[in-house]
């Protein structure tokens, strides 16, 4: 090793000394969020965040709501954000509409949240929790389809 | 699969197994790299719950893409990108900044990570290495960190520091022994030496 290698190596070791280890609860979540996996579903990329696009500085008022959409292939969901404080409530839609099931994953819920998606495509899902969510869709005759994690906070 | 055992598996079968819904294999992925990502969220000046969003973020990217993954021997870097990634979005989220200049952001907020406290610093030469690196421009020590976080995946190159810095990946090693020349000049108006073995 050349001086400047010894020199990056002390660095290496004095940063992860004053960064210190991972917080062993962070540690703890990551690996029980393999629970939280959905298997056998076709992913929907974000492709559209109202809190993305906003040109300017802005503070979202608790009134305000935030519209996300997903797409996959075969299907997109279009979302509502709103809520403030500990609970956050999705208005969904899903584009083509039509009936189904949604089903929403949090690492905040102990369970997966269910709601039935009306002939129209819409669906409501209320109590959610800040943080990352997921929503898994179903319908028949269709593969189901889960959209990309995205933080509600 | 035993927890210990998973320690050694190479990292192309832990992807296998976790796609093939292996908690075990999970879990060592998360030992496996959890310290790479908690440095990168650090060098972003994230601490507690932010920094706690941005890993959490990473690891559930990870899982969505768990079945798609095509190179294994890539996933540190794939990790660490991802980790970067989602750091800019708590910061915009957190901050309300424009969403612009990742440079600018990473300035103003990588200063925030010399708040540490000097006394967990466990000898003077360690600290003496601490103000001396933070006396570097933010672009040096943005550089360097990026260039000590070079994930091991066991074929060392510049690849993912060139696309993590915005750098073309030639000029990475001028730069790189400059801003040591400069941290070496910091260092030796500390009264510490830059070689090893001083005391």
């Amino acid at each position: 090793m050349d001086e400047d290698d010894v020199l990056m190596a002390r660095l290496r070791d004095l940063l992860a000394e004053t960064d210190g280890p991972p917080p062993a609860e962070f540690v703890a979540m990551a690996k029980q969020m393999f629970g939280l996996r959905s298997v056998d579903a076709e992913l929907a990329a974000l492709v559209a965040d109202s809190d993305a696009e906003s040109g300017a500085l802005a503070v979202r008022g608790g009134a305000e709501a935030r519209l996300l959409t997903f797409e996959s292939a075969g299907l997109a969901v279009e979302i509502e954000v709103s809520g403030a404080g500990r609970s956050r409530r999705v208005l969904g839609q899903l584009v083509p509409p039509g009936p189904g099931t949604v089903e929403a994953r949090q690492p905040a819920l102990p369970e997966p949240r269910a709601a039935d998606v009306d002939e129209r495509g819409r669906f409501t899902l209320d109590d959610l929790h800040p943080g990352p969510l997921s929503l898994t869709c179903r319908r028949d005759g269709a593969a189901a389809v889960s959209t990309s994690w995205v933080d509600i906070a | 699969m035993g927890e210990d055992a998973q320690d050694a598996q190479p990292l192309a079968l832990l992807v296998r197994a976790a796609a093939a819904d292996d908690r075990a294999a999970w879990n060592a992925l998360v030992d496996r790299f959890s310290g790479l990502l908690w440095s990168i969220c650090r060098s972003f000046g994230l601490n507690g719950a932010d920094a706690g969003d941005a890993f959490q973020l990473t690891w559930l990217r990870l899982l969505e893409h768990l079945d798609t993954i095509e190179d294994p021997a890539r996933l540190p870097g794939w990790l660490a990108t991802t980790c970067r990634r989602e750091c800019m979005a708590v910061l915009r989220r957190g901050k309300r900044v424009l969403p612009t200049a990742d440079d600018a952001l990473f300035d103003r907020f990588a200063g925030q990570a010399a708040a540490a406290d000097l006394a967990t610093l466990v000898s003077d030469r360690d600290a003496g290495l601490w103000r001396a690196f933070n006396r570097l421009t933010e672009r040096c020590q943005q550089i360097l960190r990026v260039l000590v976080l070079e994930p091991d995946d066991g074929a060392p190159s510049y690849d993912w520091a060139a696309r993590m810095l915005g750098m073309p990946k030639g000029s990475l090693g001028p730069t790189r022994g400059r801003c040591l020349a400069q941290l070496r000049k910091f260092l030796d108006t500390e009264g510490i030496s830059g070689l090893a073995g001083d005391s």
